[in-house]
C-alpha cells in the first residue's frame, strides 16, 4: 500500500513560520521593549527632576525614542501578520489540490 | 494641603510610565509566546500607556516650566527669583509676585509673549536662553549678565494694566502715544522700574 506523503495528513507545521522570521519578530519586539523603557526613563527623569535639562532631553530626545519604538513594535507587528497572510495563502493551493483528489 | 494640577498630571503621568514599565519588564524577562493575547497587552505597554505618560507629561512639564522656581534653576537667574519672592523687596517683581493669583508664575506671566501662539514664542524663546546658559561660561566674571534679547514691550504690561480707562493716572494720560508706540517703557525709563531690585555685578574689590 502507497502511504501518503507527510505533508498531506499534517498540514499545521507547514503553517509555522521559519525560525529565522520568529527570531526576528522576537528581535524586533525585544528592541521596542528596550527603547521604550528609555524612553519612560527620560521622561521620568522630568517629572520626578522637573529641570531644563531633564524637560527639554525628555520632550525631544524622550518622545522621538518612544515614537520610533512604537513604530518599531508596529513594524514587527506588520512582519508577523504578513508572514502569516504569505503561509495561509501558501497552503491554501495545498489543501484544495488534496481535496479534489 | 492643596494638591496643584502640575503635580497630579505629574503623579497621572508617572503611574502611566510604571504600569507600562512592568508590562516591557514582564515581557523582556518572561519572554511569553506572541499569541493574540500577548499582543495586546504588549500594544498596551508600548502604545497607549506610554503615550499617554508622554501626552500628560509634557503638559505637566509645560506647567511646571511656568512656575517661578523652575527659573531659578539655572543658577544666573537666582539673584532675580530671589527678589521676586521676597516680600520686602520694592522691585515691580515682588510686588507683582504677591499677587495670589499668578504669584508663583510671575516670571512667566510677565515675560510671556501673548496671543495665540503666545506660549509656543515663549518657550522658543526660553529655549534660547537655555542654549546660552550651557554653552556660556556664566562664571566668568567677565561675562555679561543675563539680559533679554528683544526689549520689553508694553503691550505686555497693559494686557492687565488697561489703558484706556478712565482712573489711568494723569501721568498715563499725558504720554499715552508715547508708551502705545514704546517710545517710553514703563519700567525701563525708571517709571516704574527697575523691575528686579538685582545688583548685576559686585564692584571691583568686593569679589
Amino acid at each position: 500500500m502507497k502511504e501518503k506523503p507527510k505533508s498531506d495528513e499534517t498540514p499545521v507545521p507547514s503553517l509555522r513560520m521559519a525560525p529565522a522570521v520568529v527570531s526576528k519578530i522576537e528581535n524586533r519586539i525585544k528592541w521596542a521593549c528596550i527603547w521604550s523603557l528609555v524612553a519612560l526613563g527620560l521622561i521620568s527623569w522630568a517629572l520626578i527632576h522637573p529641570k531644563p535639562l531633564p524637560v527639554i532631553v525628555a520632550m525631544s530626545v524622550g518622545q522621538l525614542i518612544g515614537t520610533l519604538s512604537l513604530l518599531l513594535f508596529l513594524g514587527s507587528i506588520a512582519l508577523d501578520v504578513r508572514a502569516r497572510y504569505r503561509l495561509t495563502k501558501r497552503s491554501e493551493p495545498r489543501k484544495s489540490g488534496s481535496g479534489a483528489e | 494641603m492643596t494638591v496643584e494640577l502640575p503635580h497630579l498630571l505629574n503623579l497621572g503621568a508617572l503611574v502611566c510610565a510604571a504600569a507600562s514599565a512592568a508590562v516591557l519588564l514582564y515581557y523582556l524577562i518572561r519572554r511569553p509566546p506572541l499569541t493574540t493575547a500577548t499582543r495586546v497587552w504588549l500594544f498596551a505597554g508600548l502604545g497607549p500607556l506610554p503615550i499617554t505618560a508622554a501626552m500628560v507629561g509634557s503638559y505637566a512639564n509645560l506647567e511646571v516650566t511656568k512656575e517661578r522656581e523652575f527659573c531659578g534653576s539655572c543658577h544666573v537667574m537666582v539673584p532675580y527669583t530671589e527678589d521676586a519672592a521676597n516680600p520686602k523687596s520694592s522691585g515691580l517683581a515682588a510686588l507683582h509676585s504677591k499677587n495670589k493669583w499668578f504669584g508663583k508664575e510671575s516670571c512667566y506671566t510677565c515675560h510671556a509673549d501673548y496671543g495665540m501662539f503666545g506660549l509656543v514664542a515663549t518657550k522658543i524663546g526660553g529655549m534660547h536662553h537655555v542654549w546660552d546658559y550651557y554653552t556660556g561660561d556664566w562664571n566668568n566674571p567677565n561675562h555679561r549678565p543675563p539680559a533679554l534679547y528683544k526689549p520689553y514691550k508694553n503691550e505686555t504690561c497693559r494686557q492687565c494694566h488697561a489703558q484706556e480707562s478712565t482712573k489711568e493716572p494723569l501721568q498715563h494720560r499725558v504720554h499715552h502715544d508715547a508708551i502705545a508706540s514704546g517710545a517710553v517703557g514703563c519700567a525701563k525709563q525708571g517709571c516704574h522700574g527697575p523691575p528686579h531690585h538685582v545688583r548685576e555685578r559686585a564692584l571691583p574689590g568686593e569679589q
